[in-house]
Formats: structure tokens, sequence, C-alpha cells
């Protein structure tokens, strides 16, 4: 869990839109997908497709629906207990124009990518 | 510099191999992640945005060549191949893996080095003005009075526990370029009228979501009562300080509410009740250290200051709209000089 969590508060949307921070739990109609820190590394992944832990917010599940995303998250707690993964939450994700997904909060953007101060660094830099 | 005696080298090699434990148990399983993490704070060890980030304290900010390298060899072989050097005179690694922590902190032990009180809120690095020991200005090198704090607030067992981190600066000088008036504590090295040197101590300071500027407690401490008017300072903050709010539990917050002339009333009453048992500083441990400060000057030492006592530097902005240091050199013996 990281010790800055607790400071996200409202974001901005792309879109305009004024959107609750994803960090603990989102809107409801939003499309939401799962985050965490891979515990040996501390690596932001996201619960793929298979059910595996991926690096890149394009290759994560998402859902919608209130109901689905809690039972998404709910799934995950295996993998807590295997110590895969720490630290895992809900975040709204959007499909760009073309169609991939990426964080709706600039907060997640940014966690997808890099230090917006080192472009070099991150995964920014492995793409 | 401080050199680790052989309790120092102990205890520090004690402590990894106790993390070393701690981070086996939790990659087992053994260990949850609540249980885990005040364990990693204590050593350090943050989980951030991208990754862990490890925080290692350069006490009042003073390195050897040694260390430095041992800073570069730790970020070549487990990070990304840098650390940020932090405004606090710490240095973070901000892409450590979890497995490889014990060993980083094996490594920076060689060195008498160590991450602890780098996090939570106890007493945290001391931090100094960083041209102690060469500044023209200077009264006294405050690394002397740093070292003493270093010492006293390392596992200080009462102090552990904080309402909220605690920051300490000193600066031997009366520019402030240790940034005393925004620290928990800020202490600036003071010369008496007659004479005398002791300490004028700042409380109340900080930054962060409500900046404040300290407020000056007591315009002239002997330097014998240093650790003693700390500590009845550290006690009314532990006793008097929020808990249940973390935005409103620094000590800034506790001096605005009640007042510095209130504030300095507890504090005073506190030291009167303490002092006669607190520890004192004999004179010759907390003066400055020949070998450090009181170098004889050389001739070429003699040049430099010259000098530097006539440089002069102005910052601005150039016509492009770009900042701008323009440093001017004037000497008697050699025609001036502009550096852009």
């Amino acid at each position: 869990m990281s010790e800055t969590e607790s400071k996200s508060g409202k974001r901005t949307t792309e879109e305009g839109v004024l959107a609750i921070s994803t960090a603990r739990g989102a809107r409801g109609g939003a499309l939401k997908a799962i985050t965490a820190n891979r515990l040996v590394d501390g690596v932001v992944v996201y619960l793929g497709e298979g059910g595996g832990w991926v690096e890149a917010i394009e290759a994560a599940r998402s859902v919608s629906g209130k109901d689905e995303a809690a039972a998404l998250l709910a799934s995950v707690e295996p993998d807590v207990a295997a110590c895969r993964i720490v630290g895992p939450y809900l975040i709204d994700v959007v499909a760009g124009s073309d169609g991939k997904l990426r964080g709706a909060s600039e907060r997640e953007r940014i966690r997808a990518l890099g230090p917006t101060v080192r472009l070099d660094l991150g995964k920014q830099a492995e793409a | 510099m401080y050199r680790y005696d052989e309790f120092d080298h102990t205890f520090v090699a004690q402590r990894v191999a106790q993390f070393r434990d701690q981070v086996a148990r939790r990659l087992s399983g053994e260990l949850t992640e609540d249980e885990f993490r005040p364990l990693r704070l204590m050593n350090g060890l943050y989980l951030q945005l991208h990754a862990y980030m490890l925080r290692v304290a350069v006490p009042y900010g003073t390195l050897s060549a040694r260390q430095m390298r041992q800073l570069a060899h730790i970020a070549r072989r487990y990070d990304k191949g840098y650390g940020h050097f932090t405004t606090r005179q710490n240095i973070q690694y901000n892409w450590p893996a979890l497995k490889d922590t014990p060993d980083i902190l094996m490594d920076l032990a060689d060195v008498e080095m160590h991450a602890l009180q780098t996090s939570g809120n106890c007493i945290r690095n001391v931090t100094a003005d960083q041209y102690a020991g060469a500044a023209a200005d200077e009264i006294e090198d405050p690394r002397i009075c740093a070292e003493v704090i270093r010492q006293w607030s390392s596992l200080h067992p009462e102090f552990s526990f904080l309402p909220r981190k605690f920051k300490v600066a000193v600066t031997g000088a009366p520019a402030d370029r240790a940034a005393i008036a925004v620290h928990d504590i800020g202490i600036r090295v003071v010369r008496a009228e007659d004479g005398a040197i002791g300490y004028e101590i700042l409380v109340g300071g900080g930054q962060g979501r409500t900046p404040m500027i300290g407020k000056t407690i007591r315009a002239f401490l002997p330097k014998r009562y240093l650790l003693s008017y700390m500590e009845a300072i550290l006690r009314v903050y532990n006793e008097f300080g929020r808990r249940d709010n973390m935005f409103k539990a620094r000590i800034k917050i506790l001096v605005h509410e009640v007042g510095i002339e209130e504030f300095r009333r507890r504090v005073e009453e506190e030291w009167e009740a303490i002092r006669g048992t607190s520890v004192e500083l004999p004179e010759a441990r907390c003066s400055v250290s020949p070998h450090i400060s009181r170098r004889p000057l050389l001739p070429h030492c003699q040049r430099s200051r010259r000098i530097l006592s006539s440089v002069s530097a102005l910052i601005g902005r150039s016509p492009a709209g770009r900042a701008s240091i323009s440093i001017r050199i004037s000497n008697p013996a050699m025609p001036s000089s502009t550096f852009r």
C-alpha cells in the first residue's frame, strides 16, 4: 500500500468529467480494472484477461457494474494471500480512440507510464 | 566525521540481519502486509507510486569518498543507476526490489550508513548548512551540534512514537542556509555579547500543506543544556501534540494553536523539572572539533578565502525568459571575471 495513496482526491478526467479518485472504490457505472503492486519488486501490475498479472494497463481485464467490480476484486484475494501482489484496488479505466485501455485519473495514468520528470524511466521508456 | 565504534557496527549489522529475516518472512507469507508495513518503514523502505523507495540518511549531509562510491555502487547494482539526493540531505533509491533491500542495507552498513529513522513518527535525519566547515560567516561548525543530536536521538525510546515526524536542522552561521526556520526545531549557533557561544532555538516551523515560519523559543541557550532543552520541547509536544488528525499533528500546529508564549511556558516548566537529571554536555565535547574547523590557514587557503569573499552571485532572468545565474569574481590581483 503506497504511503501516497491517501493523498488522492478529486481528479478531472480528460473528458472534463469530475471523477472521484479511484484509489478506494470508484463510480458505479464506469469501466473498472484492478491494479496492485507486485510484492517482490513493487512494480505496478494489473489483473489481466487470463487471470494472471500483467504490467501493461492495455492488457488489463475490465468490467462494468458495481457487483461485477466487487466480485473481480474479491477474486484476487488468493493472490494477496499467496504473496504475489500487495494492495489491490479498483480503478476507473477508459478506452481511448485507439480502443486501448488507460487510467481515467491522472494519477493512474502516471502510475501506468512512469515518472513525469524522468521520461526515460518506467514503462513509458520500455514502449 | 563520526566513525562507528564496535557497538555501532554490531548494532547496525544486527538490524540488517533482523530485517533480512523479516523480508524472508514477508515473501514466504508468514507476515501479512499489515504486519510487515511498520517493519519496512522502520528501515526506511516505502512502497510508492511506481515501486519501492529506500531512503538512506546522510547525517548532516556529510559523506566520505568511500561512502559516496558505495552509494553509486548500490545505484548501479540494485537500482537504475541513479539516486536522488533530497533537500533534507538523504538519498532516495526509487526502484529497489524488496528482495534486494537486505543486501543494500548490508552494503550501507559496510560504510557506516543506514536507513533507520528515515521514516515514521520519530526524530529524522539531522540536517545542517551544506557549507558547514567552509563558510566564511560561520561562528562555529554546526556538525558538532548535529552529531550530538544524532547520537542522542538515534533509537531514543521516549521519542520513537511521536504524534508525527520530527525534523531538526542546525546552522552555524547567521544566514539560514540550513532552512532552520522551516523545521520542527531549528538551531542557530550564536555568540552572546560577552563572547560566549550558544544556541538560538526556533520551534514550530514547517512546510507542506501548512507552511509556517518557526518562532524563537529561546534567544540564547548555553551549549551544555542543548539536550535537556530539546528533551523538554519534545516532551511537551509528545504530551500535547494531536494524534487524532495526521494533518494537524506536527508541532507547528501545536505552537500555532497555543501560541509561542504558552508553548514556551510549558517547555520552560518541563525543563526546570528535568534539567537537574538530564544529560549536560561537557563543554569540551560540544565545542568545535580541532581537526574539523581549526585547521591552519595555509597560504593557498588564505588566497582562496580572499577570492571567495569577493564573489557575488546574481540570480535573475535572461531576456529570453530563462533563469540565469551570474557569478562575478573580483580580486585585486586579477581582472574581474563574470561567469554565466
